[in-house]
């Protein structure tokens, strides 16, 4: 009996946590897939997203669910910004140059928050109070974030599937040769992709400080488990890379429960591994 | 094209003149790049000591000379902000015993010069500089830098040189397990974190019996929650889950689920901030309740409570030292009296780094005064038999490894979202609060 519930509640964690990874992943995988360029900064964006979240609420008592009105133009001005400025003079060029130019940003941005908001521990308070059903506790603030993260991945694959905008953007993933070929603005899509991939990694950010306490440093941790879950989900494929996320929230979370919390990355990459060797195009993906 | 030439000759003969000045610079300072942050104190206080010298040479005690104890700290890097505190520990150690009399040897007075460098967080900086220490500036003895990567670096040079060396903000074990003989610890090592812990829930709860430790994934972490996981079956304790977690965890939901299920009376462990912190929200949030949580690290900081609010109250966490300990003391300046000569010097409140700064290098002086002598091996002989009282807690050293096994961890804990101090009895400014109530 006892085991049961320990067994649902390991699940309900996996799911929340894995929500949270599918979002966060959502952004790299759309710029990857649209570009294929590695956005290796992404980890820091996310860290902005959750400092902006931090910010707003502790300045002026703005909750998170505000700060995602504000995350939207900020993102989709960081993305237009870091279009034109960067990522359109290296992203027809040798892959290695757009690796650095992010590899640079990343650098740049983890400095400069260091530098102006100190390595200092941040986190919000608790938002949410959590529900419990029978002995089962859902934690209201990761409910939250996994509730608008799912919104989010659902509203990305609406317009994704139903929308011209949408379709160019597949054909521009496809191959994007022959969508321009067929009259697609090929560099309007490169810089609407990249600003909603940065507006979704800003997301993802604002629901990880509702969640977790965070620093300038953690960018990294974020930009290792969203490639992983990138990779897992096939690239450029945003559902894929949803599924990847809860798959990867689940697998640590079981892991943690009956085995050890502190090998759950190395189950986790080892899984990476395995989809290389057998799958390289990624679990939920059609091979092409 | 000529000019084209001529002028690339000219470039390139400037820059070699350029680099061949640099190569200089750093031939010439032993490939030091810290050369201008050196410095040497030996004036600050020279007119206060010759005073005393003055009236004690009625009583034919005779000037004999000045002490150099050398140390390297980290004033710039990652560790400055610690380095930093203490570095003014043992400044401000050095102006009290310069006008508190110096140190006596037989009827020989010396006073104190402190040599130092700054180690800028780096070990090969570390290794440098305590030799030339060792053998350029030919100190007398050796304080340890901040940390115990740098310190563990030291001690290796130390031993090699056969100087004696007090190590301070070093909480490691493994300095103390390569068989060296001539470093002393002065921290409580961290396999001893936890004991004043499971001592305090075994005197509130005398039917306490089963713990929950859990420990981030890196070595010091570890060591911590193994000290603590020994200690704990000796004491007959059942120890229900025991278990790591990833360094910089984002969720630690399932690992709080299986202790929930267990039952626990404590939760004990912890690693760095961070997920200290992640750890007692999530525990809030998955109702997951303890009579007692004791988390290293991040618990004794005050940003644990600007990041909890008033989920930090009744968290305990065992710290090294706090300003407000209640010690006896039987050597050296009482808690109150160092607090007092810090805060006028330095104008901030001592932290423990500022409290082990001060502590290490009077110990030391504990040891020359009972060697009597200046000679390396007679003061290491001599700090076996040391058993002190200071303003720090006790002092006393396991003689083979130089191992701290007298000071004790003391515990604090949040109450009212203030810090106060309630383990051990004896240091402790307040009672605890023991069960905690639930969340």
């Amino acid at each position: 009996m006892v085991i049961d519930i320990v067994f649902l509640q390991t699940l309900v964690n996996g799911l929340l946590q894995g929500s949270i990874y599918g979002l966060v992943a959502l952004g790299l995988t759309l710029i990857w897939g649209v570009m294929r360029v590695i956005n290796l900064a992404h980890g820091e964006f996310i860290i902005l997203g959750a400092y902006t979240a931090f910010w707003m609420f502790t300045l002026y008592s703005l909750q998170p669910l505000i700060s995602l009105l504000i995350g939207i133009p900020l993102g989709f001005l960081i993305g237009i910004v870091i279009y034109v400025g960067l990522v359109k003079r290296v992203v027809n060029g040798p892959e290695l140059s757009s690796l650095l130019v992010f590899f640079g940003l990343s650098m740049i941005l983890q400095n400069l928050m260091l530098t102006y908001w100190t390595a200092d521990v941040r986190g919000l308070p608790i938002l949410y109070a959590s529900i419990n059903i029978g002995s089962i506790t859902i934690v209201g603030d990761r409910l939250m974030a996994s509730v608008i993260a799912i919104i989010l991945s659902t509203f990305l694959l609406i317009l994704l599937k139903y929308t011209y905008f949408g379709r160019s953007i597949r054909a521009v993933v496809q191959d994007t040769d022959a969508a321009m070929l067929m009259g697609v603005n090929v560099n309007y899509i490169y810089a609407m992709s990249m600003s909603i991939g940065i507006i979704l990694t800003f997301l993802g950010g604002i629901l990880i400080a509702l969640t977790t306490p965070f620093t300038p440093y953690q960018g990294g941790i974020y930009t290792l488990y969203s490639f992983l879950i990138v990779v897992l989900g096939g690239l450029g494929n945003p559902l894929g890379s949803l599924f990847g996320g809860l798959l990867i929230g689940i697998i640590e979370s079981y892991t943690a429960t009956y085995w050890s919390s502190g090998i759950s990355p190395a189950v986790a990459f080892l899984l990476l591994l395995l989809v290389l060797i057998i799958k390289p195009e990624g679990i939920f993906s059609r091979r092409r | 094209m000529n000019k084209a030439i001529s002028r690339l000759t000219a470039i390139s003969v400037i820059i070699i003149v350029i680099l061949a000045i640099i190569a200089a610079y750093f031939a010439f300072y032993g490939g030091a790049p810290t050369t201008t942050t050196v410095t040497t104190l030996t004036t600050t206080s020279a007119v206060p000591t010759t005073t005393t010298v003055t009236t004690l040479t009625t009583t034919s005690i005779v000037y004999a000379g000045t002490i150099k104890v050398g140390f390297t700290t980290s004033v710039t890097g990652s560790l400055s902000v610690e380095g930093t505190r203490q570095l003014h520990g043992i400044q401000l150690w050095q102006e009290w015993v310069n006008t508190h009399g110096g140190i006596k040897i037989g009827n020989k007075i010396y006073n104190v010069s402190l040599v130092y460098y700054d180690d800028q967080s780096s070990k090969d900086n570390v290794v440098a500089f305590y030799e030339r220490l060792i053998t350029t500036d030919k100190v007398d003895f050796l304080i340890s830098p901040y940390s115990s990567g740098l310190a563990f670096t030291a001690a290796a040079v130390a031993e090699k040189y056969h100087k004696v060396m007090v190590a301070t903000g070093a909480a490691s074990d493994s300095i103390f397990q390569q068989g060296y003989k001539y470093t002393v610890q002065l921290y409580t090592p961290g396999s001893l974190y936890l004991k004043s812990t499971i001592d305090l829930l075994l005197t509130k709860d005398p039917n306490a019996k089963n713990i929950a430790i859990i420990y981030e994934n890196e070595i010091f972490a570890a060591s911590v929650a193994d000290g603590a996981k020994k200690y704990a079956e000796s004491k007959g304790l059942n120890v229900v889950y025991y278990d790591k977690y990833p360094s910089n965890p984002t969720d630690l939901s399932s690992l709080l689920t299986v202790i929930k299920s267990k039952n626990p009376d404590a939760i004990i462990g912890g690693g760095h901030f961070a997920d200290g912190v992640l750890l007692i929200k999530q525990a809030k949030q998955l109702n997951v309740n303890a009579k007692l949580f004791s988390i290293v690290v991040a618990a004794p900081e005050d940003k644990f409570r600007d990041a909890l609010g008033a989920d930090a109250n009744y968290i305990m966490g065992p710290s090294q030292w706090e300003p407000d300990v209640k010690y006896t003391v039987n050597y050296g300046p009482s808690v109150s009296e160092f607090i007092n000569m810090y805060v006028k010097r330095f104008n901030e409140t001592p932290t423990y780094h500022s409290a082990g700064g001060f502590a290490a290098a009077l110990v030391l002086q504990a040891a020359i005064e009972k060697a009597q002598s200046l000679d390396s091996d007679k003061v290491r002989e001599a700090f076996n038999s040391l058993d002190l009282k200071t303003f720090f807690g006790a002092f006393k050293i396991d003689p083979t490894t130089g191992l701290q096994i007298a000071h004790q961890m003391i515990l604090i804990q949040w109450q009212d979202g203030k810090k106060y101090t309630v383990w051990p009895p004896e240091a402790a400014s307040r009672e605890p609060i023991y069960p905690k109530p639930s969340w």
